[in-house]
């Protein structure tokens, strides 16, 4: 019982992280049709960025709203340069650009920072005895923190998609461009807005899982994120934002109960397992468990 | 109001030019129509002058060159298109495909105008709240039509708004638009390929072949041209 | 992906009993053994260095048909690379077998590994098949390290050196391992030159091609777009192990971070776009690029930078010159004859597809 409890929530956390992760892949996958492929590494400068200005004695919270800037710069600025250009020119060549941003940013953080292992300050207490019992289980603090951070996070965003103007220009420019321009809406901006806020969730997932995380904080932390998120992503339909949380955090849940309970999985094959879900949905269910269409651009 | 003047406007897809130094006007309040066949290049010219192809040539509206600005800027600037096709926001509910239209307007009538074109069309009020795609032709049709008028555009363009339709729908369609016109003072560029209605409503004609404009004036000299009903009229 | 090199690979017209063609294949071949033997007299190093790249180069010849021909973007040719790797250290280690005689074994079970990653691509395209070859990639150092008492795990496998040895009919020598290694790539990579070309102009090859450029008209005349996919990624996948287990045997040692993690098939990919895609000299090219680029960045910097290096490069062959070096040399003569003859210098037939 008390570790099945731990491995809910250990599953619960990882869960938040993804549905982050995936809600990003989302809104860029809705305004140009391609995966992020550099999504986490974009995330993981910005994280980066914040561990490094909390070494100089400034507070994690400051560091967060830099990266968060720092984020929307690199997601509005990749837009802008590498994909929009592409935009006439087919998928194959916007991949290849965001293959390319994701090698170059992967190799700047390892420049910038070295290959060291970094242990960063968490937003949220993380000493030994913060935590609660429940059911003879350890809930840290920590972990509890992740859990409301991202349920905010979610709900101002979607709020912010459903409630607002420009949230309902970002939908009408996601459902037909053409239509959205002939109201008068200027889809090329809500694109650079949709990428940058997109990073700028990438960038708060990652300075909520790099204190927790096996990696800590190195060049291999963010990736594993963005495989998850990607396969929660397309478990939900790619272009369905609550589709993306639902298959962020029911990913998390399964993977901490499967490679707890299943030997064969075991603690080597955790990727494996989310890819295998999301080749399997793929396969026989292309448009995912919640999205409405699959964009198919021959 | 503004008057939407073209000259020596062509354009295409490619290389090649597709509608070829066309000329054309439309005065504040007149409802002027362009007829002609299919793949005449009649879709081709509303998109040249709602920006979504680019153009050579000159276009201006109220004065103000308006070639080759972006789709969103034209219509920014008081040219609405009611694109062939419907261009519905099938996702979003009906009433936010209207607040669509109008989410370029800062003024406090938004709510008011959307109660008015709600009132026209009554199958949008009742449907308000479901997803736009659920709708039938028709009603899509008139969905994209409020929606345009929501922008409260000095000049509305309309590509075959009667493509696919049921005669009566079309007869409404086309009172309606005729309302419109009258009340709010909105020029109409109308495009069609079967011309009954669109004549009545008209009074300036253009026809287009194989993207150049054979003949042009207005309404009552076509209507009496013998060719011209045999080829455009159906008679 | 350009469709530029429709020239490139198209079947010749013969004309019988004029033996033009074939003078010029013998030219051809004079060059290439000419040039080798002049690689062969090079320093140690750049000898190796020139194995490294025929090894790569071969490595992207199986990637070229799936993402040059077929315009099917694969990530998972890292995993390909390494069944054939692993397919062949293991042999020699447990099984015993000579180096050359584990070959055989890892192009099948490449093709197997192709096919498998290849069965998706006739449900899905585009991103989604990126993604589905993604999740191969990323899972295969994983189920190295799964499966540890064969692979050795995240330690990796190390192939003894004495069981490296050349074979005595060779004429080679123990000592002599490295120039048995040069040749023995060259002449893995010419095959795989010879398979390609004559794969890509015979008549599926066109069929494979027209159903990149226009799926629709294609699969109108009949070609079967799921069969005609899965046996590319499976053709692809035989190419891609051969170079895996030449890469084996070059190395004598094999780990899943060092050699096959995705990084692995974004150099691939980046060897392939800086080559020139659906081009036949395209690979060669790229194997230079992915042997040198990082070899000149480590010399300059402390070796962190060629991941810079690698995506700057390939962003901007992306912009600047989408159809790779290849591409451009191809299209060469004919820009230079239309630049006297008419002064422009626009190839109206170049475009770029999806
Ligand atoms: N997106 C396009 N790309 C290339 N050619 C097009 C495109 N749309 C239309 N055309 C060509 O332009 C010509 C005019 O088409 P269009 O303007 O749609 O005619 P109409 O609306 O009068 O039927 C046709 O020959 C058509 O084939
Ligand atoms: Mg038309």
């Amino acid at each position: 019982m008390t570790l099945l409890v731990e491995r809910l929530a250990d599953g619960l956390t990882n869960g938040f992280v993804y549905a982050l992760m995936a809600l990003a892949l989302v809104v860029v996958f809705r305004a140009s049709s391609t995966v992020n492929f550099a999504q986490a590494e974009m995330a993981l400068f910005t994280t980066y960025l914040a561990w490094w200005m909390t070494t100089k004695g400034a507070s994690i919270w400051l560091a967060l709203i830099a990266a968060c800037i720092v984020g929307f710069i690199i997601g509005a600025v990749t837009e802008r340069t590498l994909i929009r250009p592409m935009e006439k020119r087919g998928e194959m060549p916007t991949l290849l650009m965001l293959v390319a941003l994701f090698t170059a940013l992967n190799s700047i953080d390892g420049l910038i920072w070295g290959l060291d292992y970094h242990s960063m300050d968490g937003l949220f207490p993380g000493g030994i005895d913060d935590y609660i019992s429940v059911a003879g289980a350890r809930l840290y603090f920590e972990a509890i923190g992740v859990w409301v951070a991202a349920i905010v996070l979610l709900a101002v965003v979607f709020a912010a998609i459903n409630k607002t103007r420009l949230g309902l220009r970002m939908r009408a420019a996601a459902d037909n461009p053409t239509s959205a321009a002939l109201s008068g809406i200027n889809v090329g901006r809500i694109y650079t807005i949709g990428w940058g806020g997109a990073a700028v969730l990438g960038s708060i997932a990652g300075i909520l899982i790099a204190p927790i995380s096996a990696q800590q904080l190195s060049l291999a932390t963010m990736f594993p994120v963005l495989i998850y998120g990607s396969a929660a992503a397309i478990i939900g339909g790619l272009n369905s934002l609550g589709g993306a949380v639902i298959g962020g955090l029911s990913l998390g849940l399964a993977e901490s109960l499967l490679t707890g309970y299943v030997d064969l999985i075991g603690p080597q094959m955790h990727q494996t397992t989310a890819l295998a879900v999301m080749v399997i949905v793929l396969l026989f269910r292309p448009t995912g468990l919640f999205g409405s269409r699959l964009e198919e651009r021959v | 109001m503004s008057t939407l003047e073209v000259h020596g406007m062509s354009a295409g897809y490619g290389r090649a030019a597709v509608i070829h130094d066309i000329d054309l006007r439309v005065d504040p309040g007149q409802v002027v129509v362009i007829l002609g066949a299919n793949g005449a290049g009649k879709t081709t010219t509303m998109r040249a002058l709602s920006g979504e192809v680019p153009v050579s040539g000159s276009i201006t509206f109220g004065g103000r060159s308006i070639a080759n600005l972006r789709p969103d800027q034209i219509a920014r600037l008081g040219i609405r298109a009611v694109p062939q096709g419907r261009g519905t926001l099938t996702s979003l509910t009906v009433r936010e495909n209207l607040l669509v239209g109008a989410s370029c307007r800062a003024d406090s009538e938004v709510e008011a105008d959307i109660a008015r074109w709600m009132d026209a069309f009554p199958a949008l009020a009742r449907r308000a709240d479901q997803p736009a795609g659920t709708l039938s032709g028709g009603e899509q049709q008139m969905l994209a039509l409020a929606r345009a008028l929501l922008g409260r555009p000095q000049l509305l363009l309309c590509d075959e708004p009667s493509l696919g339709l049921a005669p009566v729908i079309v007869r409404d369609l086309f009172s309606f638009l005729s309302t419109v016109n009258a009340e709010t003072g909105t020029s109409l560029l109308l495009v069609e390929q079967n011309a009954n209605l669109a004549l009545n409503l008209a009074s300036f004609v253009y026809l287009l072949e194989v993207g150049y404009i054979v003949e042009s004036g207005p309404t009552s000299d076509f209507v009496n041209s013998d060719a011209i009903r045999r080829a455009y009229l159906g008679m | 992906m350009p469709a530029s090199s429709m020239t490139d690979g198209a079947p010749r017209t013969r004309i019988p009993g004029v033996p033009s063609g074939q003078r010029r294949h013998v030219a051809v071949m004079v060059l290439v053994i000419a040039l080798l033997l002049l690689g062969s007299q090079a320093p140690v190093y750049r000898v190796s260095q020139l194995t490294a790249v025929f090894i790569f180069a071969l490595a992207i010849m199986g990637l070229n048909l799936v993402a040059g021909y077929g315009g099917m973007l694969s990530l998972g040719h890292s995993a390909i690379l390494g069944v054939g790797g692993y397919t062949t250290a293991i042999l020699i280690n447990d099984a015993r077998l000579t180096p050359l005689s584990t070959i055989p074994v890892a192009v099948v079970l490449g093709v197997l590994a192709g096919a498998l990653i290849g069965l998706p691509a006739s449900r899905v395209k585009g991103i989604y098949l990126a993604l589905v070859t993604l999740a191969f990639a990323v899972s295969f150092p994983e189920f190295l390290k799964r499966f540890d008492g064969l692979t050795g795990g995240a330690g990796g496998l190390i192939v003894r050196s004495r069981d490296l040895v050349p074979p005595p009919w060779s004429g080679f020598t123990r000592a002599e391992r490295g120039e048995w290694m040069y040749w023995l790539a060259a002449a893995a990579l010419l095959l795989g030159f010879a398979l390609v070309r004559s794969l890509t102009s015979s008549r599926r090859g066109l069929a494979i091609r027209a159903l990149r450029d226009h799926e629709v008209a294609a699969v109108a005349c009949g070609v079967s777009a799921a069969r005609d996919r899965v046996t590319l990624f499976a053709i692809s996948g035989g190419i891609t192990a051969g170079a895996g287990a030449l890469y084996a045997m070059y190395l004598g040692a094999l780990s899943p971070e060092s050699s096959f993690t995705v990084f692995t098939s974004i150099q691939l990919i980046t060897g392939l776009i800086i080559g020139g895609v659906a081009t036949s000299l395209g690979p060669v090219i790229g194997g230079f690029a992915v042997v040198f680029i990082p070899a000149v960045t480590t010399e300059l910097t402390n070796g962190q930078a060629y991941g810079l290096v690698f995506g700057v490069i390939l962003a901007a062959v992306v912009f600047l010159m989408p159809s790779g070096i290849a591409g451009w040399l191809n299209g060469l003569p004919k820009a230079l004859s239309v630049h006297r003859h008419r002064g422009t210098k626009h190839d109206p037939e170049r475009h770029d597809g999806g």
